[in-house]
């Protein structure tokens, strides 16, 4: 991970200030809730969501609204989701890194 | 609308293959190669037509072909027997890699009442090919040192070392970039409507030919009323699924329920459906056929489907392929099959030199026994 | 026994929206099934719970989705959020819709179908286009109405009013954006003339969208008639190339937004049969329609950019009409203010297409865009360029299902969204056939994704 490319508005203050723990590759971080899993991966400066799996290359999320399919992680054991389909939740695990699977 | 490529008046050929799909490219594709100086026409149909060629499962399969009709059952051992030099050949021409594997098959049973009838049909094969077909009847033990990570439901399959797989669409485009290669002239959306005999030979829209094999699938049976043929073949729906690519050597043997293929994707399937013309796939078939892979299974049950479709068969009535040569227009072929994969090599192999006229007398005799008479009562 | 809908709409954004509170309060059984985890569609996404700060930056057209959504949340539907519809298909009472709901699949039953789900960005398929570090101009919009995130530095690439409403929003938010690339060919200027007295009758929002557009140009490093676009870097993205008026440059960036316009999202109505064709001037497949989003297949509507691109008022005003027609065919006799409602409705939807005639012409995508070359991927899923789809097509295969079948592009879990439109525009290039004649690719369920072991399980209502 590298410091990321994305901040959070100025002044911003949500209805829902809360934050929630999360796990990203096993290291625990507090994210703010409500945010998508792939919006969540760029706020932590995780900008590769996966390996492709017919380039190994390293790809990430284009689109943010469902329809192009690269920012599939594995999310609680459940490998290749659409990070951005999905809002963050407390205790959740995300996986960037394939596990042989893609 | 006009063909696409304008076509002067009557250009004569020398073969018209009605059809481009594996049947028709095979058999073209033999044809050229046997002898390269034939003008060859291979016309194709629409992008959105039935196209089994692009539908179907991928395997080379011998196990259970023919157990109740010894030609089919010699013929099928033989189409397979011939694939490896097929496929070699195929790959250097067309520079295309076919994904060929002839690792064995599987068929599992589900009950043990399966499992024996599949192992009186595997015994009728074995004597129909005097021993030439080989298979081994594995217990659920037994199943389970080939193929770990099989589910409670599995009574035990038939193993046969002469099954394999291949990727069926790049069979197709190999086919394809080949016979291309060597001088077959390839028209796309040129749907045939009618074809003439002439006094000789034949013509189709503006173009003639000496020859015709019709290998048009379900429209062979149209086709064939004009070239006073019977073909009776009917559409059989199968529907499959796919998965995303899951690690290389999840399945060791090709199936029929299931196989990997060489991308890694995991391809379920199939159905057998009687529903006509309608191709379309329904969830209450896609339930069971998810249901069963992960009986068989269950660590499928984790794996995102990709994709499935439906896709329809062409079934004569016993299954097996129907060769015909039409006794009233001399040059007239109908080639109808259901296994356009396993039998590919066969095609381009021996049924093009029957074709050809140049058959060794047992081919011929053995081609010649899938022929029509055995619908005529 | 199964419960039976009498309207069952796909995607809560503007259409599906207004169309779930007429039908709800005519007294319809409705049920909306969105795929977000709030209302509002993309454009009015999170308006429920956005801020002071997100509003300042979105402008106010953004806020006007705020009474909608409250309209919406207070009507008598059922109304199921992260709810992704994975297959639809006919049902002797109507149509099965089938829904991923928290892991389990779903069949729900109605007789009547709207679809709403909208569109999506017309992909930009430039040398690089699959490094980490390139996105839509849709997502970087998305992540700021979502979640409030801004890039500190981006350039933004390709045309359309999106692409500069984005600009004007990053640069309200205080974003430093490197460049504007404009896409736009110069040609598109003269052939939008004619149609400049229709877009002064666009609504006064899209105006305004217009003249801020026009505003970025002395406020960013704008360059025009860009073309030859390459993002490169080692893994993620360095810097971009491109040319403008003759000359090449390299601007060093970390992020680069991709857009050329929006084109509806047809699969869902591909899987019923629906008759599509070819818009030749917005440039996209288009599901067939007849008054008030009729399609060909009886009991299925369409409303909003799902059918013709028209934006968030469009879709409002569709969305409404579609429903209303719906009741019309319950027997309900409306009155007589209802009719001419109808009618007034129906008229502005007219008037209102009419004046998109300005933005469609401006900003139809650039040839050189919609035909890559070389390398330059076209299906990212499965890894297949440019140079070998242009080569099947040219030894001419049937079309771009066959094409799929030899070269897997399409194949992918994406299932053809991403590189479906660049097939059709390569084939037809490469055989000298209009667009209108190569077949849009075949739509294979699922929509969305769904594992065996779901599948499996599925179950009724």
């Amino acid at each position: 991970m590298t410091a990321s490319a994305f901040s959070r508005l100025h002044q911003h203050q949500t209805s829902k200030p809360d934050t929630c723990r999360i796990l990203l590759n096993g290291i625990e971080h507090q994210v703010p809730v409500a945010m998508s899993v792939a919006a969540a991966l760029l706020y932590l400066g995780q900008h590769v969501t996966r390996t492709h799996p017919v380039s190994r290359q390293p790809r990430a999320g284009l689109c943010h609204m469902g329809v192009c399919f690269e920012c599939l992680v594995t999310i609680n054991g459940q490998q290749n989701q659409r990070g951005c389909m999905r809002p963050v939740s407390s205790n959740m695990s995300i996986i960037t890194t394939p596990q042989g699977l893609s | 609308m006009s063909l696409p490529n304008p076509v002067p008046k009557a250009e004569a050929y020398d073969w018209i293959v009605v059809g481009g799909g594996l049947v028709g490219a095979a058999v073209a594709y033999g044809l050229i190669q046997k002898q390269p100086q034939l003008r060859i026409l291979v016309l194709d149909g629409d992008d959105a037509d039935h196209r089994a060629s692009v539908g179907n499962f991928g395997l080379i399969w011998v196990q259970g072909k023919g157990y109740d009709f010894p030609a089919y059952a010699n013929w099928s051992l033989q189409g397979a027997n011939l694939w490896p030099q097929f496929a070699q050949q195929l790959s250097q021409q067309s520079q295309i890699d076919l994904a060929y594997q002839r690792q064995g098959g599987l068929e599992f049973a589900l009950t043990p009442a399966d499992l024996d009838t599949l192992s009186i049909e595997m015994a009728a094969m074995a004597q129909h090919t005097h021993g030439k077909f080989e298979y081994q009847v594995l217990d659920r033990a037994a199943a389970m040192l080939l193929q770990p990570g099989l589910g409670d439901a599995v009574a035990g399959a038939i193993y046969s070392p002469q099954d394999g797989q291949v990727n069926p669409l790049y069979l197709l485009s190999a086919l394809h970039t080949a016979m291309q290669a060597m001088g077959v002239e390839y028209r796309a959306r040129c749907p045939v409507d009618q074809v003439v005999a002439l006094e000789s030979g034949f013509q189709i829209d503006k173009v003639t030919s000496k020859n015709v094999a019709l290998c048009a699938g379900l429209d062979n049976q149209r086709l064939g009323l004009q070239l006073d043929m019977h073909l009776p073949v009917s559409p059989v729906k199968g529907q499959i699924l796919i998965t995303e690519r899951a690690p290389c050597g999840l399945l060791n043997y090709a199936s029929p329920q299931l196989r990997q293929t060489a991308e890694g994707t995991i391809q379920v399937g199939g159905s057998h459906e009687y529903t006509g013309l309608d191709d379309s796939t329904n969830l209450a078939v896609m339930q069971t056929i998810a249901a069963d892979a992960v009986a068989l299974m269950p660590a499928l049950s984790q794996l995102q489907l990709v994709r499935s479709w439906g896709a329809l068969r062409v079934m004569s009535p016993d299954g097996a392929p129907i060769y015909q040569a039409s006794s009233r227009y001399q040059g007239a072929y109908g080639i109808c099959c259901h296994s356009g994969v396993s039998l590919a090599a066969a095609h381009a192999g021996p049924l093009s030199d029957w074709l050809l006229g140049g058959a060794a007398p047992p081919q011929q005799t053995l081609i010649e026994a899938m022929n029509n008479d055995r619908f005529c009562v | 026994m199964t419960q039976i809908y009498d309207y069952l709409v796909v995607g809560a954004g503007p259409a599906g929206m207004a169309a779930a509170i007429e039908a709800s309060h005519a007294g319809l059984k409705v049920l909306v099934l969105d795929q977000a985890a709030a209302a509002g569609g993309q454009i009015f996404r999170n308006v429920g719970h956005s801020c002071a700060a997100q509003e300042q930056v979105l402008g106010p057209d953004y806020g006007l989705g705020k009474p909608l959504l409250q309209a919406f949340m207070a009507a008598p539907c059922d109304y199921r959020p992260l709810a992704q519809v994975w297959n639809i298909e006919p049902h002797a009472q109507g149509f099965t819709v089938a829904a991923l709901i928290d892991g389990l699949s779903i069949n729900f039953v109605a007789s009547d179908l709207l679809i709403a789900n909208g569109a999506m960005e017309r992909p930009m398929a430039v040398s690089g286009w699959e490094k980490p570090g390139v996105m839509t101009a849709g997502a970087g919009q998305i992540l700021l109405k979502a979640s409030a995130l801004v890039p500190k530095q981006v350039v933004l690439a390709g045309s359309g009013p999106l692409l500069l409403l984005l600009a004007h929003q990053y640069r309200a938010a205080g974003v430093t954006i490197t460049a504007l690339l404009d896409t736009t060919p110069r040609s598109n200027y003269w052939r939008a003339i004619p149609w400049l007295i229709a877009g002064l009758s666009m609504p006064k929002q899209l105006l305004k969208g217009v003249w801020l557009s026009l505003v970025q140009r002395i406020r960013v490093p704008y360059f025009t008639n860009v073309a030859d676009i390459k993002i490169v870097g080692h893994i993620g993205a360095e810097a971009v190339r491109f040319t403008a008026a003759g000359k090449d440059y390299e601007v060093p960036t970390q992020l680069v937004l991709l857009h050329q316009g929006i084109v509806a999202q047809t699969q869902m109505a591909q899987t019923l049969a629906c008759e599509l064709s070819w818009n030749p001037v917005k440039q996209c497949w288009q599901i067939q329609t007849t008054g008030a989003g009729q399609t060909s297949v009886p009991g299925v509507q369409v409303a909003g950019d799902a059918g013709a691109i028209g934006g968030a008022q469009l879709a409002q005003l569709e969305g409404r009409l579609a429903a209303m027609a719906r009741i019309e065919r319950t027997g309900t006799r409306s009155s007589w203010a209802k009719k001419m409602l109808y009618q007034a409705l129906a008229l502005r939807i007219c008037q209102l297409h009419w004046a998109r005639g300005l933005v469609d012409r401006l900003y139809q995508p650039a040839p050189w865009l919609s035909t890559p070359t070389g390398t330059t991927l076209v299906c990212r899923c499965e890894q297949v360029s440019a140079a070998q789809i242009t080569d099947i097509a040219q030894s001419g295969c049937a079309g771009v299902n066959q094409l799929k079948a030899f070269s897997r592009a399409g194949m992918g879990p994406c299932q053809g969204r991403q590189c479906g439109l660049n097939l059709g525009y390569l084939v037809a290039q490469a055989q000298g056939r209009p667009m209108a004649q190569v077949q849009p690719l075949s739509v294979r369920p699922p929509l969305s994704p769904i594992n065996l072991g779901q599948l499996a399980q599925s179950s009724d209502l």
